[in-house]
C-alpha cells in the first residue's frame, strides 16, 4: 500500500513539471525543449546525455517535439504510465487555453479591429514560416541527390497536394538508400 | 464528423520536424473540403500562436471544439498524437528485429520535412507574392530578418504585427 502511494506521488511530481512548463511556456514546442532540459537536470531525473538521446529519437517521430518528449521522458522515467502523465501534463494547459479563448473569440471574431488584428498575425506567421524553413536548410547535409529530391518534391506537390503522403514517403525512402541506408529484418 | 478526425490522424502521421510541417495541409484540407474560410483559417491559426503549447496541436483542438464541441475537441487532439504513440509502441516490440541505420533515417527525414515546410510557407506565402501586396511583403522580409538576427521571442512579432495591422491597413 505504502509503495503504490509513493508511486503516485512520483507520477503526480512528473505529471506537475510537464504541467508547470506547459503552462510557463507559449510559442510552442522548440521554445520549451530548453526548459524541460533545465528542469529535469535540475531534480536529477535524468543524465544530459540521456536527454539528447531522447531528444534524437523525436526527430524520428512525427507530431509535436514537445509532446513525443514527454511520452519519452515519462516512459523513461515512469514506464507507460510515466508516460500518460506526463503527456497529459504537457496537453492540459494548451487544451483549455484554446477552448476559453475559442468560446471568446467567436462572440467578437466578426469586428473590423478583430479581422485586422487576424490579418497582422497571419502576416507575421508567414515571416516566422520563413525562418523555420531557413533554419532547417541550415541543417541539412546538402548535396546534389539531396537538391534534386528537394525540387523534384516541391515541384510536384505545388500543383497536387493530394499526393503529399505518397510523395514524402518516395523522398525519404530514395535519400534513404542512396545515403547507404539498408532495411534488415 | 468521422472525416475530420481522419483528416487530423493523416496529419498526425506525416508531422515529422513538428507542426509547421502540415500548417500548410491543415490549411489546403480544411479550406478545400468546405469546412472554413481563409478568414476562420486565420483566425485559428493566430489563437493557436497566441496560446501556450505546440501549433498543429493548438489547431486541433480549435477546430474539433468548433465543429463538435468539447468531445470533437478531445478526440481531434487524440487522433493527432495517435501516430506516435502508435510508432513508439511498434518500436518498442520490434526493436530487436529490424536494423535501421539512424543516421540515414533522420537526414533523409529532415529533407522530407524541408519539403513540407516549403509547402506551408508557399501555402500561407504565395497570396502575397501573386497580388504583389508590397507592404505584406515587407512585413514578412523585415521579421525574418529580425528573428535570425535576434532573439526576441516570436510571439512578440505576431502581437505586435497584429496591432501594427490595425493601424495601417
Amino acid at each position: 500500500m505504502r509503495n503504490l502511494s509513493l508511486r503516485n506521488k512520483e507520477l503526480m511530481a512528473i505529471f506537475f513539471l510537464f504541467f508547470k512548463i506547459s503552462v510557463l511556456t507559449i510559442g510552442g514546442g522548440y521554445a520549451m525543449v530548453p526548459s524541460v532540459e533545465r528542469a529535469l537536470l535540475k531534480k536529477d531525473l535524468i543524465e544530459e546525455e540521456e536527454f539528447y538521446d531522447v531528444l534524437a529519437i523525436t526527430q524520428s517521430l512525427p507530431g509535436s517535439v514537445i509532446f513525443n518528449l514527454s511520452l519519452l521522458i515519462g516512459k523513461k522515467l515512469k514506464g507507460f504510465w510515466g508516460a500518460m502523465f506526463a503527456s497529459l501534463g504537457v496537453m492540459i494547459p494548451p487544451f483549455f487555453a484554446i477552448i476559453i479563448i475559442a468560446s471568446l473569440i467567436q462572440s467578437y471574431s466578426d469586428s473590423i479591429y478583430i479581422q485586422k488584428f487576424l490579418e497582422g498575425c497571419y502576416i507575421a506567421t508567414v515571416g516566422l514560416t520563413s525562418l523555420v524553413f531557413y533554419k532547417v536548410i541550415k541543417n541539412l547535409n546538402v548535396n546534389k541527390i539531396n537538391i534534386f529530391l528537394f525540387l523534384l518534391g516541391v515541384i510536384i506537390l505545388v500543383f497536387n497536394r493530394n499526393l503529399t503522403f505518397f510523395i514524402f514517403v518516395f523522398l525519404v525512402v530514395l535519400n534513404y538508400l542512396y545515403e547507404g541506408g539498408r532495411i534488415k529484418c | 464528423m468521422l472525416n475530420i478526425f481522419l483528416i487530423f490522424l493523416y496529419i498526425g502521421s506525416i508531422a515529422f520536424g513538428g507542426g509547421w510541417a502540415v500548417v500548410g495541409i491543415i490549411k489546403d484540407l480544411m479550406i478545400n473540403q468546405n469546412y472554413m474560410s481563409i478568414n476562420e483559417f486565420k483566425e485559428i491559426l493566430a489563437v493557436a500562436q497566441l496560446t501556450p503549447g505546440p501549433i498543429a496541436v493548438n489547431m486541433a483542438t480549435y477546430i474539433g471544439y468548433k465543429y463538435y464541441g468539447l468531445a470533437g475537441a478531445i478526440l481531434n487532439t487524440f487522433f493527432l498524437v495517435l501516430p506516435p504513440i502508435l510508432i513508439i509502441l511498434a518500436y518498442n516490440i520490434l526493436r530487436n528485429k529490424i536494423n535501421i541505420k539512424k543516421d540515414s533515417l533522420i537526414n533523409s527525414l529532415k529533407l522530407g520535412t524541408a519539403v513540407l515546410i516549403f509547402l506551408t510557407l508557399y501555402s500561407l506565402g504565395s497570396q502575397f507574392i501573386i497580388n504583389f501586396d508590397v507592404r505584406a511583403i515587407i512585413i514578412i522580409f523585415v521579421t525574418f530578418i529580425l528573428l535570425v538576427k535576434t532573439k526576441i521571442d516570436p510571439i512578440f512579432f505576431i502581437i505586435g504585427t497584429g496591432f501594427l495591422a490595425i493601424l495601417v491597413l
